[in-house]
């Protein structure tokens, strides 16, 4: 086998992947997971998912963050589930959440915290991702989706709204919905010690 | 809305400005804004460390602990798999 097999060949050939990829992706999912067996399980799914889209993968990025991307969807569903969290939809959730930030005249009425840790740097701290996942799983599902598909898998507002099926007008209420509900939730969890 | 932005509205003018380009007036109200509510700025980086932290995850999954590996029978499992299923789909 040559060494440098291109991540095309690799896709190509899906008995493989669990060489190339396998340890990788279950050291990814143990990190978010804890559960050995539980991650082995997604790492599982993962390839399932994976051979199912494969047409998907253009090359357009390397076979390991294309498999990462769909492992990281499947975290997060595995965390709703098992929290027990159903993911709602429903149109008067999504408002409630925007409302209760704001008062009538439309000034913060929880007001966002000066974070214990600088924003800029929080990726640096191991507890960071953990907590994103939980605040991830507790979002309705298709507002999770919209935030993992443009800011983690990093596609453009046209093509989230290509794969939810949305308009851009949208998709630019529902990514604000999303980032306002993280925010908080890290806040909450996490961050917010300093007023 | 009016000419005077809420903080209702930066926000999620905020937001949408990670999305799309907003008109150039709009980008000055919002300035403005953010020069005299401390709050909106707050807000205004919290986005901007979701979508920093979100996309450098890769660069921390580099740094996962090496020494964890999946199982040679873990391994042996997800390749049976994988034939039992791709000879299933043929």
């Amino acid at each position: 086998m040559s060494k440098r097999k291109s991540d095309a060949a690799i896709i190509d050939d899906p008995e493989s992947w669990v060489d190339h990829y396998g340890d990788f992706l279950y050291r990814f999912a143990l990190s978010r997971v804890k559960d050995p067996a539980v991650a082995e399980d997604l790492v599982q799914e993962t390839f399932l998912a994976a051979l199912r889209a494969r047409e998907s993968f253009k090359g357009c990025s390397s076979g390991r963050t294309w498999l990462i991307a769909i492992l990281k969807h499947k975290i997060v569903d595995h965390i709703r589930k098992k929290f027990r969290e159903p993911p709602s939809d429903k149109i008067e959730t999504l408002s409630d959440i925007r409302d209760s930030d704001f008062n009538d005249g439309g000034k913060w009425q929880v007001r966002p915290h000066k974070w214990a840790i600088n924003p800029g740097k929080i990726y640096e701290q191991k507890e960071f991702f953990d907590v994103l996942y939980h605040c991830l799983a507790e979002l309705p599902g298709r507002l999770a989706e919209a935030f993992m598909l443009r800011e983690m898998d990093g596609l453009s507002t046209a093509e989230v709204c290509k794969v939810l099926n949305i308009t851009a007008t949208n998709s630019w209420v529902m990514l604000y919905r999303a980032r306002m509900s993280l925010r908080r939730c890290l806040e909450n969890k996490w961050l917010g010690e300093e007023q | 809305m009016h000419w005077m932005f809420s903080c209702k509205d930066v926000s999620q003018l905020i937001s949408e400005s990670m999305d799309r380009s907003l008109p150039f007036y709009q980008r000055v109200l919002i300035r403005l804004h953010l020069l005299m509510c401390k709050y909106c700025a707050r807000c205004k980086e919290h986005f901007e460390a979701l979508r920093t932290a979100s996309r450098h995850e890769e660069l921390y999954g580099n740094e996962l602990d090496e020494s964890r590996a999946l199982s040679h029978a873990g391994k042996e499992r997800l390749k049976k798999f994988f034939k039992n299923h791709l000879s299933d789909t043929s």
